[in-house]
């Protein structure tokens, strides 16, 4: 109970003091320069099938633990974990579709984005290098 | 012991997807794309106390016994499912889910609810096929996973009387790209399944009555075909739906209790070939076999952000008097603080009366209170339902797959009291509303319903 107790105070803490530098990253191969975000929302939300250039499109998702899941879907949607997974549950439940793969750190979304050519991730302003293309910088307003 | 202990399988399921959502620290509970095989499940630990003079509540016609001011009922929102996905390809995916829920048979005997191959040629088309859900309505196929939605249950004036969750067949849906959304064509056709208590199995109110219990309506066999169009982007969702459904048997009768016999042998006993051809006519205007009734439906749905809102209508015809037309709706909004949703739902459901009784008297030259005009009018009321319902509750997200709900609706029947049953009394007799199995004789048709749920995915 005092675990359940300490995770969500934490939890609490991150929230209120995150600041987002989240960018969404693409493979460079992908022909994709930019995205706005209600593109990105589509993909991640499993509406949309193919990146703008046609290829198509693999989202990648990161693990809730790493608390850059929650942050992008507040910065992309303004919607919690919570909802993002009751949305999942409505698709999943009537056979409709799954949510996106999900990597488990910063450093796995860009080893599969750096090699899979149609892939789409979310990582940390700092984790973004070379092997990818930066498409929307979600700390811009 | 069958009361209990899906109560103690849903409680144990509530811990486990408490104990996922810890284990979540380390990796998230949702399936991946690559896993061939996922498992998944919902359920809900639901209570429900209805503050009202005798009458029980339920949240669809296939709960035989409903919520009462006597205590907590378990019965009406508690259920749990399990999902097995396996992905065969890239296209083929196949699909089973189980439901242990409340059912028409008084028990939690867990049901195959889907069991289909799901196939996805390209990204515009793909097609079900085996035992698929009835898409009816807007969120019609998850109404079982609690998780899902803001409320305690989808609103039971609109919910209510969709009594098939399946059926055996398959469903095709195109997919166009419109603007920053995508539209969507899907057809379906099926056999149903389902089975629902009639009234005359509601053994409270058939004591009263003394007609003979133990009544089921065997929807079975009957064929449903339908369609819709829908849009989706991130913020909307509209879709405009078409489905009936052909019913294959008749309705059942009691052992004591024949109506269609009984308008038969008076037709036979007629002397005027006027009154005899009406009455044969208002038989046959009661069978169901070969009947179809049909659903027209819109539904709107808009969130952004915090706030999310929704509506439906619903025009409902029948070729049977024993399903009269009926319009139905709803409109519910929410808005997200923190953790909290609190939420507000207005409903409504108006069936259209039918005055064939008043024709049957008219044409037999005898009271209304005689006994073929009184059964005439017991058997139009008996799928009636004129009500509303006020409803406010709040959502808690205690976890990213848990949620605690609570929720009060405020509902108001006027339907015909049935003051007078066709064996006790005989002046205007009528049937208990179809979304009451058990009422007192005398009704005032108002019941406050409380209910606190907890909806989780695991």
């Amino acid at each position: 109970m005092k675990r359940i107790f300490l995770i969500s105070l934490t939890l609490l803490c991150t929230q209120a003091f995150a600041t987002t530098d989240l960018v969404v990253v693409v493979n460079p191969g992908s022909g994709v320069e930019k995205m706005n975000r209600d593109d990105v929302t589509s993909i991640f939300m499993g509406r949309t099938k193919k990146l703008p250039s046609g290829v198509n499109a693999l989202p990648i998702d990161q693990a809730a633990a790493t608390g850059d899941k929650a942050k992008f879907y507040r910065e992309i949607i303004n919607k919690e974990l919570a909802e993002v997974n009751s949305y999942w549950a409505r698709l999943i439940f009537s056979g409709q579709g799954s949510p996106p793969r999900q990597a488990d750190n910063s450093a796995e979304v860009m080893e599969i984005v750096s090699n899979n050519k149609g892939a789409i991730g979310y990582v940390p302003r700092s984790a973004a290098d070379k092997r990818v293309r930066i498409i929307l910088d979600l700390s811009a307003q | 012991m069958l009361k209990r202990s899906p109560i103690a399988c849903l409680t144990l399921f509530a811990c486990l997807a408490f104990s996922s959502s810890l284990r979540a620290e380390g990796g998230d509970a949702s399936p991946s794309l690559e896993k061939a095989w996922t498992f998944s499940g919902f359920g809900t630990l639901g209570a429900v106390h209805n503050q009202g003079s005798g009458s029980s509540f339920i949240r669809d016609i296939t709960e035989p016994k409903g919520a009462t001011n006597k205590g907590l009922s378990w019965q009406i929102d508690s259920r749990v499912g399990f999902q097995v996905n396996l992905k065969v390809s890239e296209q083929l995916e196949a699909v089973a889910q189980v439901v242990s829920r409340y059912q028409w048979d008084n028990n939690f005997q867990p049901e195959l609810t889907w069991a289909f191959l799901k196939y996805t040629p390209n990204e515009m088309v793909d097609t079900h096929i085996g035992r698929i859900g009835f898409d009816a309505f807007i969120g019609a196929d998850t109404r079982d996973v609690g998780f899902s939605y803001l409320w305690v249950r989808p609103p039971v004036d609109y919910f209510g009387t969709l009594a098939f969750p399946y059926m055996d067949g398959a469903d095709i849906s195109f997919h166009y790209p419109i603007g920053s959304g995508t539209a969507r064509v899907k057809l379906y056709t099926g056999i149903s399944r389902q089975k629902i208590p009639t009234l005359l199995n509601q053994t409270e109110w058939t004591e009263v009555s003394g007609l003979n219990a133990g009544v089921i309506e065997d929807m079975s066999g009957s064929r449903i075909t339908g369609g819709f169009v829908d849009y989706q982007d991130n913020h909307w969702v509209a879709r405009l739906g078409k489905a009936d459904v052909r019913l294959s048997r008749e309705f059942p009768m009691s052992l004591n209790i024949d109506v269609l016999g009984q308008i038969r042998d008076a037709a036979n006993a007629a002397a005027d070939p006027l009154v005899a051809s009406s009455l044969n006519a208002l038989a046959s205007d009661f069978s169901l076999v070969g009947k179809n009734i049909s659903f027209t439906s819109i539904g709107l749905a808009y969130e952004n952000g915090p706030l999310q809102t929704q509506m439906a209508l619903n025009h409902w015809t029948s070729q049977s008097l024993l399903f009269p037309e009926s319009h139905s709706g709803f409109i519910s909004a929410g808005y997200r603080f923190g953790k909290f949703t609190p939420y507000a739902v207005v409903s409504a459901v108006r069936s259209v009366k039918s005055n064939r009784a008043d024709e049957v008297a008219a044409r037999m030259n005898v009271p209304i209170s005689d006994p073929i005009p009184s059964i005439t009018n017991f058997m139009l009321t008996t799928g009636q339902n004129i009500q509303h319902t006020y409803s406010l509750g709040v959502r808690y997200d205690l976890m990213a797959n848990v949620a605690l709900k609570f929720q009060m609706d405020m509902i108001r029947t006027r339907n015909c009291s049935p003051l007078n049953l066709p064996v006790v009394g005989t002046d205007r007799s009528c049937a208990p509303p179809l979304l009451w199995p058990t009422v007192p004789v005398s009704w005032d048709g108002k019941a406050n319903i409380y209910s606190a749920v907890l909806d989780f995915t695991f």
